[in-house]
C-alpha cells in the first residue's frame, strides 16, 4: 500500500511531465489524477489531457481531484499567472504542495502562496538545484570553515538549448520590465526562469538575504524572445545583507554553447580561499568519430528545447562528450517526501521562496531604470 | 640585468588576444555577454583594493576589445578590502559581470564570453601562470 496519493496540476510542455513521474517511480507514491482549473486554453487543456492519457490516469477538474480521499500531496505546475489562485486552492484543502520554479510571477503572489502555506500549516517545497551534488559539496565546504568566511559568491545557470544565432542583427533591448506575464509558447523570460536557480541556491547556501540588486538584461541569442520582446540572458550584482557581494548570471545562450545541458556553477571567495562547484565537474572528455551535430531539429512549439516530450519528435543528438562522474544523489522530490514523513521542514518552502521572487522582480525593476533597486531587510 | 614580469599580466594579456583571435574569427558570432571571476594572488597585505582595480582595469579594457566599444556605464559594489562586483553595459546592449578578488589565495579564475551563436569559456589556474623572466 503506497504512502502517498498524488494530484498533478498541468500537462506536457511544463516540468509535471518529469516531475510526475518521478513521483510515480517512487514505490511510496501514487499519481490518481492530473488536473487543472476549469477555463483554461484549449491547448494547455490538450496538452493536460495527454499527459493524463501517458500517465494513464483520469483527468480531472481541480476541484473534483482536490476532493478524492487520501490524496495528501499536490504537485503543481501550472502557468505561472495562476500559481497563487490554485496554490490558495489546494492549501485551503490541507494538501501538502509541490512547487514548480519559480513561486510565483509577483511579489503579491509568492506572499499569498506562502501565506496560505503558513496558515494549512502543511509541507511544502519549491524546485531548486540544491540537492544535487555540486550544490551539497559547495554547502558542505561552507560550513566546514575551510574558506574563513565567505566574502564574495558567484553562481551561473546558462542554459545551452535552442538554436542561437538568430537574433536580428542591432537588437538592443530596451528593457520594460515584469508585465506579470510569463508564460509564452516559443520562449520563456530567462532571468526569471533560468535566473531562480543562482538566486535560490546563493540564498540557500548563505542564508543571508539580498539587500541590494542591480541588474541588466539582454537579448543577445534568440528571435524567439526577440520577436516577443522577452529576455533570454539577465545578469544581476547582489549585495547580501552581511556586506558579502553576489553575482549572477542566468539566460539560455543555445545548443552549441556548452558540452552539457549547460553551465551550472558556484564560486565562494572566502578569507583564505576559493572553491568552485559545478554540475558538469569532474568529468571526463570522450573524443573519437562519432559525428558531432549541435543542431537539431526545431520544434514548431518547442524551438528552446524546453520539453523532454518535444524532445521525442526532434530527437536532438546526444551531447556526450561529457560524462560526469556518477555520484549518489538523493532528488529533490525524494526529499520533499523524506521531510513530509519525517517531519522536518524542507529547506526550500514556499515561505523561502517568496525572497527569490523579490529579487528576480528588483532585477526587472534595476534592469530598466540601470539603477540599484534596494529591499527591505 | 633579469627582469621579471608580473606573471598575472603576462597571463591575462596572453588570454585576451587570444579570446580576441576567436572573437575576430567570427568563431562565437558577435560577443554579448561577458561573465569573469577573478582572484589574484597577492603576498602584500593592505594592497588588495589596488590589485582588484587592476584587475578589473585589465578585464574592462579587454572587454571593451572584444566588443569593440568603450563601456557606457558601470555598477560597483563591495566594501574597502573586500572582493568587487562590478557590472558594465555598453550602448550598443553588451554587458560584462566581473566578481574580482584579490589575498592570499593562488590567483584562479574563470571566464565565459557569450556569442551570439557561441560561447568561450576559460579557467585560470595559478599552475599555468608563469613568471616570465629575460635576461639581458
Amino acid at each position: 500500500m503506497v504512502a502517498h496519493r498524488i494530484v498533478a496540476l498541468g500537462g506536457n510542455r511544463t516540468h509535471l511531465e518529469g516531475y510526475a513521474r518521478e513521483f510515480a517511480a517512487d514505490p511510496r507514491c501514487e499519481i490518481v489524477a492530473v488536473a487543472d482549473e476549469n477555463g483554461i486554453s484549449e491547448y494547455r487543456n490538450g496538452l493536460n489531457r495527454l499527459l493524463a492519457a501517458e500517465l494513464k490516469v483520469p483527468y480531472l477538474s481541480l476541484s473534483e481531484a482536490l476532493s478524492i480521499a487520501d490524496v495528501d500531496i499536490v504537485v503543481s505546475c501550472v502557468d505561472i499567472e495562476r500559481r497563487a489562485r490554485v496554490a490558495q486552492e489546494v492549501l485551503a484543502c490541507g494538501k501538502n504542495l509541490y512547487l514548480d520554479k519559480p513561486l510565483a510571477g509577483s511579489v503579491p503572489d509568492a506572499v499569498a502562496i506562502a501565506d496560505a502555506a503558513d496558515s494549512a500549516g502543511v509541507t511544502t517545497q519549491m524546485l531548486t538545484t540544491i540537492h544535487a551534488p555540486w550544490a551539497q559539496e559547495a554547502k558542505s565546504t561552507m560550513r566546514s570553515g575551510k574558506l574563513g568566511r565567505v566574502r564574495a559568491i558567484h553562481s551561473d545557470m546558462l542554459m545551452a538549448k535552442g538554436r542561437p544565432g538568430t537574433v536580428p542583427p542591432g537588437t538592443i533591448r530596451k528593457e520594460q520590465g515584469s508585465d506579470g506575464i510569463f508564460t509564452y509558447v516559443t520562449a520563456k523570460r530567462e532571468l526569471f526562469d533560468m535566473g531562480i536557480y543562482p538566486v535560490s541556491l546563493i540564498y540557500w547556501l548563505t542564508g543571508k538575504r539580498v539587500t541590494s540588486v542591480n541588474s541588466v538584461t539582454g537579448n543577445y541569442f534568440f528571435a524567439e524572445h526577440a520577436e516577443i520582446g522577452i529576455e533570454d540572458y539577465g545578469a544581476m550584482l547582489l549585495t547580501l545583507e552581511d556586506g558579502t557581494v553576489a553575482t549572477a548570471c542566468a539566460g539560455r545562450i543555445g545548443m552549441p554553447s556548452h558540452p552539457q545541458v549547460g553551465e551550472r556553477r558556484i564560486t565562494m571567495i572566502g578569507e583564505t580561499g576559493l572553491a568552485t562547484f559545478a554540475a558538469a565537474d569532474p568529468h571526463i572528455e570522450i573524443y573519437n568519430t562519432e559525428p558531432v551535430s549541435t543542431s537539431a531539429a526545431v520544434h514548431p512549439y518547442d524551438p528552446m528545447q524546453m520539453w523532454g516530450s518535444t524532445a521525442k519528435e526532434t530527437q536532438p543528438p546526444p551531447k556526450n562528450r561529457w560524462l560526469t562522474l556518477g555520484q549518489s544523489e538523493r532528488s529533490d522530490i525524494a526529499c520533499f517526501l523524506d521531510c513530509l514523513e519525517s517531519g522536518q521542514r524542507p529547506q526550500v518552502t514556499a515561505r523561502d521562496a517568496v525572497h527569490h521572487v523579490e529579487i528576480l522582480m528588483a532585477a526587472y525593476e534595476s534592469a530598466v531604470s540601470g539603477e540599484t533597486v534596494y529591499l527591505s531587510q | 640585468m633579469t627582469t621579471v614580469d608580473s606573471p598575472f599580466e603576462e597571463y591575462w594579456k596572453r588570454l585576451s588576444q587570444t579570446v580576441a583571435s576567436a572573437v575576430n574569427a567570427g568563431r562565437i558570432g558577435v560577443p554579448k555577454a561577458l561573465r569573469v571571476v577573478l582572484h589574484v594572488h597577492s603576498d602584500s597585505f593592505g594592497l588588495e583594493d589596488s590589485i582588484q582595480e587592476q584587475a578589473a582595469v585589465a578585464a574592462r579594457r579587454s572587454a571593451t576589445g572584444w566588443f569593440s566599444e568603450e563601456v557606457d556605464s558601470e555598477s560597483v559594489v563591495g566594501e574597502s578590502g573586500s572582493p568587487t562586483g562590478l557590472l558594465l553595459r555598453w550602448r550598443s546592449g553588451q554587458s560584462a559581470l566581473l566578481l574580482i578578488s584579490a589575498g592570499i589565495a593562488s590567483t584562479t579564475g574563470s571566464l565565459v564570453l557569450m556569442g551570439s551563436h557561441g560561447t568561450i569559456y576559460h579557467r585560470i589556474e595559478s599552475a599555468l601562470i608563469r613568471s616570465t623572466e629575460r635576461v639581458d
